[in-house]
């Protein structure tokens, strides 16, 4: 594989960092929240194995795999903890987005 | 390398963890007795860590001997090792503390913490302590990336175990801010691996060019943690979250876990980034401090409920951490250095121990509105004076570890000719004593609340005076402490490989 | 062949993006968490086409089944007590 494919999927993951973070800071719906930061996760895990693939020896190296293999369980666990918390919070308060004040 | 302390690292990582899962599969009646077994167990592993470091210098052990870049080391250097003291310190106490908290609780109480989500606290707080320590023993930047996951889940988990609508709002925010951060963290940390193909923080140090890549990485890692870390002006999530969590989880909150991501920080810029980065950069965060601790000490004066001002009270402590970058004055000196491990580990007791005191008046009382404390000083006198006992840490004055760490830092800047991180370090701590004042004086007003005032449990009552009594030691026995600081730091290193 | 693999290439790639841009604006949240198990499905394309075939078994079945499942069961019980009030 060509440096250019690897370049394409690693701009493709940085796209996806940026559409992720984009969301984090402007979708209120707390489930959407979540959707956002499981796709910049995604963009890391693209940077990650495709800017570490670049080897002229062709075969790619096993360390950023174990890696994102790793990342992915993290970011599962992370995933269902803020759904927990989405779920609980809805049952309390009737809330699907952070209210912006609370008062006493 | 003896034998016996490699066991000691292991089992600091997989004591707790074993004891999690045995804890969350046994019934719910000796499952404090056995959290207290484990936080005992801790404490001696670390005890013992501790003097393996002093003894025979920094260690590193390859868990199965896997070697890197797959395998895990974990490495034990001065700094680390006193923040694995530490945590077991305050983690021990917190423990006997959220023992007789939850026992509280089950009994019911006026304390706005939903009794039902008990059984799912011992267990996660075992993750947090296990996490915190695997945290502290990393070797490379990707296994510190996992615990601070590990550490940023469990936490938020134990917040919204309060299970009102305050703390589950504060959970999330939290949750948000901190998957953010770590997120920024992760991509630096591609991006070291791609330019470099290793990620163990020792070997970074010798490889490091001031290259486009590497100072992108420097600064998204360095964001990542800072949101982490609650620097003023990215501390929004802090107040609430320390505030509303149930007592000992705000104590190791804002000990321990803020503590977590600063090391990572300090571990970075001073071990790794240091000589590439401009000094502007160093500046930029010493500002920042500098901004946090006159910020959050004014709102700290101004907040009506205490926790939330003990809240406030952390956002101007972490001002103080970072002044190290604008104040540094190498490691031969070392003063800043010196100063601001010694702050970690006296904000972590001083502050744990307030927390303690608030959740323990508010026990008594029901509510933590100063007014509603009105005198209950003489009802409750050892609870006031261990919170005064942890102010006086907190405002720096001697004999206090706060005292030792505010000085060692006061002489850096001094040394230095930094006059505004010295003023405003002065300044900080005349902040302190008003709000820190405040309290006592109105816990030993002429007025009665009007609140009926319930008996403290004894386990509610002295874990936080044994903390406070701690820092007052660490006010007078210095060596060991500094002693500690000064293993494994570059210039040691150094010293040990020239002659 | 050459050109093809480049064309394909590029053609998951915006896929992906595409997928990745509606699963945060499109407004129904059902049809958000579709486009992101779409999304799911074809980064673990990737994953296969990038050499790494264990990281793409993972996704599809963490990454796209797993999450997609915990997503769609939260948005379920979010809805039903919306529509019991």
């Amino acid at each position: 594989m060509d440096t250019r494919t690897f370049f394409l999927y690693a701009v493709a993951g940085v796209v996806l960092f940026g559409i992720g973070f984009h969301g984090i800071l402007f979708c209120r719906n707390l489930v959407r929240k979540v959707l956002a930061l499981n796709l910049m996760g995604a963009g890391i895990f693209l940077v990650f194995v495709a800017l570490s693939t670049r080897a002229p020896s062709g075969t790619p190296d096993p360390v950023p795999q174990a890696m994102v293999l790793t990342g992915i369980v993290v970011a599962v666990s992370a995933t269902a903890l803020m759904l927990a918390l989405i779920r609980r919070l809805y049952r309390e308060t009737g809330f699907t987005e952070l209210p912006c004040d609370l008062e006493d | 390398m003896p034998l016996e302390v490699d066991a000691a690292m292991m089992g600091l990582v997989c004591v707790p963890l074993t004891a999690a899962l045995l804890v969350f599969l046994t019934s719910t009646r000796a499952v404090a007795a056995w959290t207290m077994v484990t936080s005992a167990i801790q404490f001696g592993l670390a005890t013992w860590l501790t003097y393996g470091v002093l003894h025979s210098g920094p260690l590193q052990y390859q868990i199965g001997s896997w070697t890197l870049p797959l395998g895990i080391t974990l490495h034990a250097d001065g700094i680390s090792t006193l923040m694995i003291w530490m945590t077991s310190l305050v983690g021990g106490a917190s423990t006997i503390y959220a023992s007789g908290y939850l026992s509280a609780l089950r009994r019911g109480s006026k304390l706005p913490v939903d009794a039902r989500l008990v059984p799912a606290f011992w267990p996660l707080w075992l993750i947090l302590w296990a996490a915190l320590n695997a945290l502290f023993l990393s070797g490379d930047l990707f296994n510190i990336y996992v615990t601070l996951e590990m550490v940023t889940l469990s936490a938020v988990a134990l917040i919204g175990l309060a299970g009102r609508e305050r703390a589950l709002v504060a959970a999330m925010r939290y949750l948000i801010a901190a998957m953010t951060g770590s997120l920024l963290y992760l991509l630096g940390v591609g991006l070291m691996y791609a330019a470099y193909g290793t990620l163990a923080w020792d070997r970074l140090g010798g490889l490091v060019q001031a290259d486009g890549p590497t100072l992108c990485a420097a600064s998204l890692m360095t964001a990542g943690l800072l949101v982490k870390t609650a620097l003023f002006p990215l501390h929004y999530w802090l107040p609430d979250a320390h505030a509303n969590a149930p007592a000992p989880v705000s104590g190791v909150l804002s000990g321990l876990v803020l503590k977590g991501s600063f090391f990572i920080i300090l571990r970075l810029w001073l071990y790794i980034f240091f000589p590439l980065l401009p000094i502007r950069a160093g500046q930029l965060l010493c500002g920042l401090g500098m901004a946090a601790i006159l910020w959050g000490s004014c709102q700290a004066i101004r907040q009506q409920r205490v926790k939330q001002m003990i809240a406030y009270s952390t956002v101007a402590q972490i001002g103080y951490l970072f002044l190290i970058f604008g104040i540094w004055d190498g490691w031969e000196t070392g003063l800043a250095w010196r100063g601001t491990g010694y702050f970690m580990l006296s904000h972590a007791c001083a502050k744990a121990a307030a927390f303690m005191v608030a959740g323990s008046l508010m026990y008594a009382v029901g509510t933590d509105r100063l007014e509603d404390w009105a005198g209950i000083g003489r009802r409750e006198p050892v609870l006031v004076f261990a919170f005064g006992l942890a102010g006086v840490s907190l405002m720096g004055l001697p004999p206090s570890g706060g005292f030792i760490a505010k000085w060692l830092l006061l002489n850096a800047a001094v040394a230095g000719g930094h006059w505004m991180p010295a003023l405003v370090m002065i300044v900080g701590g005349l902040l302190a004593a008003v709000y820190v004042f405040r309290v006592i004086a109105v816990s030993f007003s002429d007025q009665e609340s009007s609140q009926s005032i319930v008996p403290v449990p004894l386990a509610l009552r002295w874990p936080p005076l044994l903390l406070a009594l701690t820092m007052i030691v660490f006010g007078v026995l210095t060596t060991q402490p500094i002693r500690l600081l000064e293993i494994g730091t570059p210039t040691t290193a150094v010293a040990e490989v020239s002659p | 062949m050459d050109i093809f693999i480049w064309l394909f290439d590029l053609t998951v790639c915006a896929v992906m993006v595409l997928l990745a841009a509606q699963s945060l604006m499109v407004k129904d949240l059902f049809w958000a968490i579709v486009s992101y198990i779409l999304f799911g499905l074809s980064l673990a394309l990737v994953w296969a086409r990038l050499g790494a075939p264990d990281v793409a078994l993972a996704e599809a079945a963490i990454g796209a089944g797993l999450t997609g499942a915990l997503l769609l069961t939260t948005a379920a019980a979010i809805s039903q007590v919306t529509e019991k009030h």
